[in-house]
């Protein structure tokens, strides 16, 4: 662990200069400027409720700070935008009658909130919205607390799931009930057995006794395992909609895709004169009239057969006998 | 391999034929789309002839040359452009000229975006600044021209820019007579003769018609006539293997057009014909690719990249280039 290196260790508040490295439990924090400040600067600015960014000038609010998660803080600053803009801008797509509106809305918020972020004609696009605000109205009040559908969706899996596992904690609990009462019963009977019985046949009873509970114990344990394969049967799904398990894969065989395989095709060359080949070069004394290779180049795999050869192949090579 | 390059495949051609009707079809088409108004005899006073923009081309791959030749690096005087650079950049002039007409693009403009990426392609390393050095008039506008251009010329390369040049076959022929050939006497002496003979080609339509191997070749044997020595025995006994002689007649017959076309090739262009041809260009050129013209400046400004300086108003009087002309040898 010692020379790991987290690259965190070099967030820096731009404020103090603090780092992450000497302060681990610092935290930078950013408004709606997008300007981050690391907590301890934001508790000293803002011993008021609010005060100008030191950067920007524009008026804050101390609750308004949240913690950075986005290394980027224009990241941050158009997720508050965005949310400002959503709360008027809060349609969904069942309001329009086709694609294309929607989307165009969709386009239109977009474009707002690049804008706000990017500083672009910053006043022209907060009386858009203004206006926007005026003229819907009603549509807005409507819409307010109405859920996306992704949200509904969301929201049904977390019920069920929270469902599930309430059925079981109850199942687990009647389980540990049972086992008590009949733990209870086993005592009882035993004792009234043993009550009842002659002197002598009293280790007899209690041998009888404990191989019945074996064979109780041995059921319960049975009817458990059942129960759980009953669950794990149920929950085939994770809250993400995702299979669990490699079950369903094999139900549903990969079709093998049948494709050509890449054949190489010598290209067809029209006949051409005929250069030496590797060997030649030494024997028939090419080699004499080329510069020989430095000590240098050989060690790299280079020798003088290259050079010779490539230049006898592009002479004879472009003359075509056909 | 020159066998499976696209150098073969789609930038030799068959004849000096089809490369006229090419060109022609080139101006034709032009003609087609700006003179679509006009009576064929109008079209015939107002537009270069395909004949003209022919003329054009040949004085301006003379330029190309002398460009190139003149070129330095403001850094180190003494680096001088690579040859392989500037055959890439005849390749690509010549090329790019054989599909469009000089009346859509300036050769002026298209010369330096050529020899720009030639340098580039052949790993001659110039800096921008440092390329336009060489450019005589406003540097910041060459600058713009070569980088608008650039693009626009490799996609009517087809983006094929690997040249196969005959450099390196003219090395492997050397190698191979002084193997096999021993009877001519230090073949070394051939150099100048070579790398004239192949600065020449460039100016002439050989490198659009034959493979490097048959240039060098042509080079070497030219090389090797002006000493007064022939390779006849050489080229018919000992290049071609016993069963592939009858081709040799196509080889010898490609070698003596090629050695044709040098020694035809053309003297540049008078002063006073080029003056001529190029003021009736500057009339009827397309005035969207004018970096002068109001027209160029509207469809830049719309998209204006802030790095495309417009200096001064279209109409100021000002009408100086950003290449003005390509420096004589003679500026020097």
């Amino acid at each position: 662990m010692g020379d790991y290196y987290d690259a965190s260790y070099e967030t820096q508040c731009p404020q103090c200069r603090s780092t992450k490295y000497r302060n681990p439990q610092m935290k930078l924090m950013v408004n709606v400027c997008g300007h981050p400040m690391c907590d301890s600067c934001v508790r000293m600015y803002f011993i008021k409720e609010s005060a100008p960014c030191p950067e920007c000038e524009i008026i804050l609010k101390r609750s308004k700070f949240r913690v950075q998660i986005y290394e980027d803080p224009l990241v941050e600053k158009e997720l508050a935008i965005r949310r400002k803009v959503m709360k008027v801008y809060n349609m969904s797509e069942d309001d329009f009658p086709t694609l294309e509106e929607w989307n165009a809305y969709l386009e239109e918020i977009e474009e707002i909130v690049y804008n706000i972020t990017n500083d672009i004609n910053k006043p022209e696009m907060e009386k858009k919205i203004e206006n926007y605000e005026k003229q819907n109205k009603n549509e807005i009040r409507k819409n307010f607390g109405k859920k996306s559908r992704a949200d509904e969706e969301i929201e049904r899996q977390l019920d069920s799931e929270l469902m599930k596992g309430l059925e079981r904690q109850r199942i687990l609990r009647e389980e540990q009930e049972q086992s008590m009462i009949s733990r209870q019963r086993n005592k009882t009977s035993l004792i009234k057995d043993l009550m009842a019985a002659s002197e002598g046949a009293a280790s007899l009873v209690v041998q009888t006794h404990s191989e019945r509970l074996k064979e109780e114990q041995k059921r319960e344990n049975q009817k458990k395992k059942e129960q759980e394969l009953a669950l794990a049967a149920k929950a085939s799904e994770f809250s993400s909609g995702v299979k669990i398990g490699f079950a369903n894969l094999s139900s549903a065989p990969v079709k093998p895709v049948k494709e050509e395989l890449y054949r190489y095709e010598p290209p067809v060359l029209s006949a051409t004169l005929p250069a030496p080949s590797w060997d030649e070069l030494e024997e028939g004394g090419y080699l004499h009239h080329v510069r020989r290779a430095s000590p240098q180049a050989m060690a790299g795999g280079y020798s003088e057969h290259y050079a010779c050869l490539r230049a006898l192949q592009d002479f004879m090579s472009s003359h075509f006998l056909s | 391999m020159y066998g499976s390059s696209t150098q073969f495949r789609s930038w030799t051609f068959k004849d000096e034929h089809e490369l006229k009707r090419l060109r022609v079809q080139a101006n034709a088409d032009f003609i087609d789309k700006f003179g679509a108004d006009m009576t064929a005899e109008q079209r015939m006073q107002h537009f270069l002839t395909a004949e003209e923009e022919h003329l054009m081309v040949r004085s301006y791959e003379h330029s190309l040359r002398d460009f190139c030749k003149k070129f330095r690096d403001p850094r180190d005087g003494r680096i001088r452009m690579l040859p392989s650079a500037t055959t890439t950049a005849q390749h690509y002039f010549k090329r790019f000229y054989i599909y469009n007409s000089v009346m859509d693009y300036h050769p002026k403009e298209i010369l330096v975006t050529c020899v720009y990426l030639a340098c580039k392609i052949e790993e001659f390393y110039v800096t921008i600044n440092d390329f336009v050095h060489n450019v005589r008039g406003d540097k910041k506008k060459a600058i713009e021209i070569i980088l608008n251009n650039e693009l626009q010329l490799t996609q009517e390369l087809q983006f094929n820019l690997i040249i196969h040049q005959p450099f390196r076959p003219v090395e492997g022929l050397l190698i191979d007579i002084k193997t096999r050939f021993p009877q001519l006497h230090d073949p070394e002496r051939l150099r100048p003769y070579i790398e004239d003979f192949l600065e020449r080609v460039n100016l002439t339509d050989a490198i659009l018609l034959y493979s490097p191997g048959q240039i060098a070749l042509a080079a070497v044997t030219t090389a090797v006539s002006r000493l007064g020595e022939n390779l006849d025995h050489y080229v018919t006994d000992i290049l071609f293997p016993e069963e592939q002689k009858h081709h040799l007649s196509v080889l010898i017959e490609a070698v003596r057009k090629i050695k044709k076309m040098v020694k035809n090739t053309e003297p540049p262009l008078s002063d006073s014909v080029k003056k001529e041809i190029e003021a009736k260009l500057e009339r009827c050129r397309n005035q969207q690719n004018n970096p002068n013209s109001s027209q160029y400046r509207a469809n830049y400004s719309e998209w204006d990249d802030e790095d495309l300086p417009i200096a001064s108003s279209p109409f100021s009087g000002d009408v100086s280039m950003g290449v003005e002309r390509i420096r004589s040898p003679s500026a020097y």
